[in-house]
Parts: structure tokens; C-alpha cells; sequence
């Protein structure tokens, strides 16, 4: 997903521009979780960790964080966040470690969603209805060529979460495509197909923020250092015209933050293309 | 966000006609602080679904606060014996309290289907019991197999109530002895909960804040029941609350001790101090009145023999509720011919150190030395995956065919003797390969020709079946109970008067007790408590 941490180790790495690019989302991410709110995310999204920890210092107080099975109490990015070694040290930052199957928890629309209020899910596919795919690439005999990791827990969690975000650590032809290979999580269309209301509210990128309307994806902010025309060239599915913005910049306030959650750089290390990734 | 809150702001959350339930189990850690609290508040139109947790039901049946109720055990076994729910029996016996009974395991399942958001969950192995009849309990087919299997519908309870020894200002909940209180919480709508103390954060949570609603700081919160590592059950309080539901002063109790006081401290301090906890263990009390039980003619010594002869070495053996005889007979065969044995005691503890007899089997400390824990809710997936080889059961009535009743004596609505239910026997029984029942007063009304309810039966899967009595072990043979050893001095005759179904065999002479046996026993129960078990 190209958001692997690059190593464990902790001395404080020089400022690079995909850090820069990383601080930006990880202000993104945050404005969009409220106080009192659970979100969840899958373990080693270092960058989602960071937004939420963000939030909680300056606005939700009393969010909830999932990460993995894991209910974090830490205030600051460690290395010791992306361990699941049961060693005293990473357990010092987990307020509850959750069994695999509390994730269950989700499974009826009849009950009140327990597990998260938001929640964040990326793919290797990701189409303009919102629909991810994590299973696997087809190729041109329309048969598997290309096995992915697998939907996890994200199909029940990502269907019945009353909130998602879809956030992807690259803006490519190949990951935004017209239509999913395999269905993970289904998008609005899919939804509506079974029954289901809504979908998708968001999408997170290196390069902008997009939402939806009528089911369609649509550009809501372009960030900084990227161009609308850039953004549209990069994804593989036509992008309705819309009224666009530039993606508010970080705030002092929330860089300062950052750097308290981040004291030693390690959002500086993230593998994440400034520009999107390869075209 | 503080969950904190006062004692009395917890208990005004709970609404008039909640479905509630409650954590703990038997005489343990039950909330009897908010109890006491709903009852001083006059709460009516209850609720209760509970699992084998009998106290807190009874003290709001007997203060009016219970509309209906739907349990699967309701007794309890401490210094002076057994002991079934005293004013939950009353009203059932005089038809004035809408109940309904299943295995704890139907209970167990509902609770896991709300837990998980579905609908229903399978419940097999109630499929020979008469609770099918009476529950009117629906069957799903199994699409894998064809068969039919019983369904426990989703049980959400509006409100869990639980006592914790630690719970931080967030709503973290931190317990010791945890029986099924996780599962309580996530099958809730609302957790609301007390804790012996309050800190600022808990270091490791057993419970999370984001299930707890709010908590309540209750020191002594689970008086008169235990707290683990805080205080023991008091077994005095118990006895005047028996007495007085005994002699028809249920009002003065009430009066003395929930309307009397202000809230649960002043509580508190009307009742004697609550048993520090013992980490050892303890000294056993004098009994109460009623609770002396003469045995001169050595009957403990060969019932407890004659359950340890039935394990073989290398055994896993389970008792349930009220297994005090049976825990010691399985020390006895630890201590003797059965050293590789593995125990698993319904608190939750596998091979705990049993070194002494003791007037209850359900007991925390056994948490603190044994050599690993599961939850009570596991014990039934063990028995259904045949992990577990012999399990000791009690019965009132057993028949010549070898159905046990623990449910009542008369018609199941309107008993003329409400018994304690089932707890997990319906369910278990039909998937342990050794099933040894006990029966303590050998009597034509205790083996009568057919049960009054069929609370369990046997099943193809049961290897043997053994009835033990005071006065002979039956097995059960080509489908019928046949007598295989009677006890020296018991004449064949004196048996047959005795048993309420025909008897062909005389069975051979027991053996006596070994001097090993003898020894063993006499290290383990220096006291002579098993002469007041049975």
C-alpha cells in the first residue's frame, strides 16, 4: 500500500518533502474525526495513527482509537506502535487488546455498530463508485494473475461502519480504475444493488481529497503541490467537472502537534509519493 | 470523559421494566450494591435474565422489584449445604412468578448472538430434554448435514450490571475472577458498573470503557457475596437472610437492611465486618442451625471413594455448581491412583491445587493457583468437542432408565417443589463419554420408575453412565439401571425396598475404602466436611 514505515529506528530523520506531504494528510484525516467518536484502521497505517492522535490532542478529546486489535492510549508515533510482540513496552501503549473475534461485534444491521464509528480502508483497486478490492488483479484472459493480501475483517466492517474513508498511499491509473477487479468493500452502486443505503464518504489521496455525489466519486480539494490537471491525468475514471479548491494547508497549531507526535521523524520515513506514485 | 458517577445515579439509570442481568457467578462478585440501591429506589417491572448467579435475583424477587425471569440455575452450596433460591422458589410454587428455564448453555448462546449481532445461535444437545417441550424451543436444519438442531434466539439485556475489584475514571473495568462478565458486556445495550475502588487509569483493562456506560465507586459493592481478593462471601449474612426467608420475615430483612440504611456504606456498617479475603484455605465455621448432618455409618467416605474410583489416570474431569463431594473425590484420586489427571473447575481454573476439602466447589481462590483459566461459557465448547472424559452430576430424581431431574417435583409451570434447574447439565451430558451421577439418599423417592421431568437423558455418546447412592453403584446396562455393586452390610432385599424401579441384580460387595484411600482422605478433609455435604 506503499505506506510501509522505512525501519525502526528512531533518530530524528531530516524533513523530506513526502513527510511534508504526510503531515498534510495526517491534517486532512484528523478535521474529519469528532470528539467522542470511534475510528478504526488497520495496524502499521503509521500516517492514520498520527491523524488520530492529532485529533485527539487538538479537538476529540475522547476518541477512541482502533488500531488493529488494539485500543491506543499513546500520545506520540513509537516504535514500539507497530509491534504486536506482547513485550511491556508496546504494551504500555495499548489501553485493551481486543480477541479477533470482538470484530464479529459488526455483523447485524440490527445492532448498534459497536466496533467504530469511522472507519478507514485502502485497496489495490480503487473505483469511482467507491468500491475497493484487495483480492487480486485480473489479468488480460480475465482470470486471477495477480493474488492480493486478502479483505481481512474490511468487507463486514467496511459494509456496516456507519462512516468510511477510503485512503490510498498512491494516486494512480492503476489503483483509481473505472471498475474493481474483485469487490472488498462495495462502493455506493453495489451497495444500492443489495439493499444497502450510502457508501463511501471520502477519499484521501497524496495528491487531493475527493468525495462523492450521486454515487460518483468527485474532486473536493487538490492539495498544495499538485495540479487539478495532474490529479484528473492520474485517475483512471473521468472525474465530473466540479467547482475545485486548494486543500487548506496545515495550521501552526497542527504542526506543532505533529511535532510532539512525531518527535523523531518517523512520518519523514513514510514510503509515500509526493507526486502520486508512478502514471 | 468521566464515566464516574454515584452510587445512587447508577442505579436511577436502570428503568422501571429493564431487561437486566448480572455479573458474577454463584456467591461470587455479584453487584449486590446496585441491587440493594434499586430496591432502596423502589424499581418495579424487572426483567431478569441471568445466568447461575442466584443472590441477586432472589433479594428483587423478594422486594417486589421482578416482573418475570429466565434462568438456568438458581441454587447455591455453602457451610450449611445446598440451598435453592428461597423466594424464586416460593413464588414458582405458588404460581406467581412468570418464568421461564433453560440449560445455562441456551442462555450462553442467546447472550453470543447478541454479542455478535445475529439473530439466533445452535444450542445442541437439549434435544432428549423435557425443557424442549416446555420452551417450546425451535429447531433450524443444519444445511451441512440435514439435521435438526435446537436454536437460542439473541439475548440483548438493556442492562448488564457488574461489579469490578478495579475500574478507572474512563469506565475501564478491571476483574480478577472473570466468569462470563465480557460476554455480559457485549451482549448489553449498557454496561452500568461499581468497583471495589476507583484509579485514574487502569494499566490492563478486562473490560473496556467504550462497552461501560458508567461506574460507581462501591467498596464492599458485592457484600454479601464475594469479592476475589477483596473478601469472601459471608456466610453468616447468608444464613440470616435464609432464616428469615425461612420463618416469613423477608419484610424485617428488607426493612433491617435495604430500607433502614441510607445507601450501601450504611449498609455496611450494620452487617459485620465482610470476611477479609483468605488467600489460603480456610478454617471451616461451626454450621448453623439445620446444618449438622450425622454420618456415623462412614457414607461420605464411600460415596467420595467410590466418585474417585470412577476416574482413571490421565482423565479430564469438570464439575459444575454445587460440586463441593465431587471436587474432593477428585483430589482423592489425584492424591492416589490418578496423579495425571486434569481438573477443570467451573470458576474457570484447569488443575487448580486442591488441598482441602472445602463447603463450596465454587470458589475464586482456585484462580490463584492453577495452571491456566478459561471462562465459564468455554466449558460448554470443551464438553461439546469431547475434550472433557468425566463429569460428575447431581440429581433429585434419577429413573430406571437413567434421566435425571433437577427441574421439579409436579407439574414444571405450577411445582410442588421448585428444584434448582439444570445449569449445564441438559446440554453437557450428551457429550461426555463417563457421565457419574449422584444420588446421596438411596429411597424409592429418589429412584423412582420415571422422573417428573426429564431434565437430562442419555445420549448414544455417553460411554458409561454410573449412579452412585449411598447404598450401591448402578450403571446403565442394555438401557435399563442395574445394580453393580451394593454396599457391605445392604442386603439385596433391603435394596429392592428401597429403589422405586424393578431390580434383578444383587451386585457383588463393594470394596472398602483402602488404607491409602483412607489415609488421603483423612489429609484432605481432616475436618470431617464431607460428613455435612451429603
Amino acid at each position: 500500500m506503499g505506506l510501509s514505515p522505512a525501519g525502526g529506528h528512531d533518530a530524528a530523520a531530516p524533513r523530506t518533502a513526502a513527510g511534508d506531504v504526510a503531515r498534510l494528510l495526517a491534517c486532512v484525516v484528523a478535521r474529519e474525526l469528532s470528539d467522542k467518536e470511534t475510528v478504526a484502521f488497520g495496524l502499521h497505517a503509521e500516517l492514520l495513527l498520527a491523524a488520530a492522535l492529532l485529533a485527539q490532542r487538538l479537538h476529540a478529546p475522547n476518541l477512541t482509537i482502533r488500531h488493529g486489535l488494539r485500543v491506543e492510549r499513546g500520545h506520540e508515533l513509537s516504535p514500539a506502535a507497530w509491534t504486536d510482540e506482547p513485550t511491556s513496552r508496546s504494551y504500555g501503549l495499548v489501553e485493551y487488546l481486543e480477541a479477533h473475534d470482538a470484530i464479529l461485534d459488526v455483523a447485524s444491521r440490527s445492532s448498534p455498530m459497536r466496533f467504530c464509528d469511522v472507519f478507514f480502508v485502502g485497496g489495490m483497486q480503487i473505483d469511482r463508485e467507491g468500491s475497493t478490492n484487495l483480492i487480486g488483479l485480473k489479468g488480460r484472459d480475465g482470470r486471477l494473475a495477480v493474488r492480493g493480501p486478502g479483505s481481512i475483517g474490511t468487507t463486514s466492517i467496511g459494509t456496516l461502519a456507519r462512516h468510511v474513508i477510503l485512503f490510498s498511499g498512491e494516486h494512480t491509473p492503476r489503483r483509481f480504475v473505472e471498475r474493481v477487479d474483485y469487490v472488498s468493500v462495495p462502493g455506493w452502486r453495489r451497495r444500492a444493488a443489495a439493499g444497502l443505503e450510502g457508501g463511501p464518504s471520502l477519499c484521501v489521496t497524496p495528491l487531493a481529497v475527493l468525495d462523492f455525489a450521486d454515487g460518483f466519486m468527485r474532486l473536493r480539494t487538490v492539495h498544495a503541490h499538485a495540479t487539478e490537471a495532474d490529479v484528473r491525468r492520474r485517475t483512471g475514471f473521468t472525474l465530473p467537472p466540479s467547482p475545485v479548491v486548494g486543500t487548506p494547508p496545515p495550521t501552526a497549531v497542527e504542526l506543532a502537534a505533529l511535532a510532539e507526535i512525531d518527535p523523531s521523524g518517523r512520518l519523514d520515513g513514510l514510503d509515500l509519493s509526493p507526486d502520486g506514485g508512478p502514471p | 470523559m468521566s464515566a464516574l458517577v454515584t452510587l445512587r445515579q447508577a442505579a436511577a439509570s436502570v428503568p422501571d421494566g429493564a431487561l437486566v442481568t448480572f455479573g458474577g457467578f454463584q456467591l461470587n462478585r455479584a453487584p449486590m450494591a446496585l441491587v440493594f440501591e434499586l430496591l432502596r429506589q423502589r424499581r418495579r417491572g424487572l426483567r431478569v435474565v441471568t445466568l447461575p448467579n442466584p443472590l441477586p435475583l432472589d433479594l428483587l424477587v423478594a422486594g417486589g422489584a421482578v416482573a418475570e425471569t429466565e434462568f438456568g440455575f438458581i441454587g447455591f452450596q455453602f457451610e450449611d449445604g445446598f440451598v435453592t433460591a428461597p423466594h424464586v422458589k416460593r413464588r414458582i410454587e405458588a404460581g406467581s412468578l412468570p418464568f421461564k428455564e433453560r440449560d445455562v448453555y441456551e442462555i450462553v448462546q442467546g447472550l453470543r448472538a447478541a454479542a455478535l449481532g445475529l439473530p439466533y445461535l445452535q444450542a445442541p444437545g437439549i434435544e432428549a430434554s423435557g425443557y424442549m417441550t416446555v420452551n417450546r424451543t425451535r429447531m433450524i436444519e443444519d444445511p451441512t448435514t440435514g439435521e435438526k438442531v435446537p436454536v437460542a434466539p439473541a439475548i440483548r439485556p438493556d442492562v448488564a450490571l457488574v461489579h469490578a475489584q478495579m475500574a478507572d475514571r474512563k469506565g475501564n473495568l478491571r476483574i480478577d475472577d472473570l466468569y462470563a462478565e465480557d460476554l455480559l458486556a457485549r451482549a448489553s445495550d449498557r454496561v452500568i458498573a461499581t468497583a471495589e475502588t476507583i484509579v485514574d487509569r487502569l494499566e490492563a483493562a478486562t473490560i473496556p470503557h467504550f462497552l461501560v456506560d458508567c461506574v460507581a465507586e462501591a467498596p464492599g459493592g458485592a457484600f454479601p457475596t464475594s469479592c476475589h481478593r477483596a473478601y469472601r462471601y459471608s456466610a453468616p449474612h447468608l444464613r440470616d437472610y435464609l432464616a428469615a426467608a425461612s420463618q416469613g420475615r423477608t419484610d424485617e430483612y428488607l426493612g433491617t437492611f435495604v430500607s433502614g440504611p441510607a445507601d450501601h456504606a450504611a449498609f455496611l456498617k450494620l452487617v459485620e465486618n465482610p470476611g477479609r479475603w483468605e488467600g489460603e484455605p480456610r478454617v471451616p465455621e461451626a454450621p448453623g442451625p439445620g446444618g449438622v448432618i450425622t454420618d456415623d455409618e462412614g457414607t461420605a467416605d464411600r460415596l467420595v471413594v467410590e466418585m474417585a474410583r470412577a476416574i482413571s489416570d490421565g482423565d479430564v474431569v469438570a464439575t459444575g455448581v454445587a460440586s463441593a463431594l465431587p471436587m474432593l473425590a477428585i483430589a482423592l484420586a489425584r492424591a492416589t491412583h490418578a496423579p495425571r489427571l486434569t481438573y477443570i473447575n467451573c470458576v474457570g481454573a484447569i488443575n487448580p491445587d486442591v488441598r482441602a476439602a472445602s463447603p463450596t466447589s465454587v470458589d475464586p481462590r482456585l484462580l490463584e493457583a492453577c495452571e491456566g483459566r478459561i471462562t465459564l461459557p468455554d466449558m460448554f465448547d470443551l464438553a461439546r468437542r469431547g475434550r472433557i472424559d468425566l463429569m460428575f452430576f447431581g440429581a433429585a430424581q434419577v429413573d430406571a432408565e437413567a434421566r435425571t431431574n433437577l427441574t421439579c417435583i409436579g407439574e414444571f409451570a405450577r411445582p410442588r417443589v421448585k428444584l434448582p434447574g439444570p445449569a449445564g447439565a441438559s446440554s453437557m451430558r450428551p457429550y461426555v463419554p463417563k457421565v457419574v451421577i449422584l444420588v446421596s439418599r438411596h429411597s424409592p423417592r429418589s429412584l423412582p420408575g420415571r422422573v417428573d421431568f426429564t431434565t437430562t437423558a442419555p445420549s448414544p455418546r455417553n460411554r458409561t453412565t454410573t449412579v452412585l447412592t449411598d447404598r450401591a453403584r448402578l450403571d446403565l446396562l442394555g438401557g435399563r439401571l442395574r445394580v453393580t455393586s451394593r454396599r457391605p452390610g445392604t442386603a439385596p432385599q433391603d435394596l429392592r425396598d428401597r429403589t422405586g424401579f424393578p431390580i434383578e441384580d444383587d451386585g457383588e460387595i463393594a470394596r472398602a475404602p483402602t488404607d491409602a484411600e483412607r489415609r488421603a482422605l483423612e489429609r484432605l478433609d481432616p475436618e470431617g466436611l464431607r460428613h455435612r455435604m451429603i
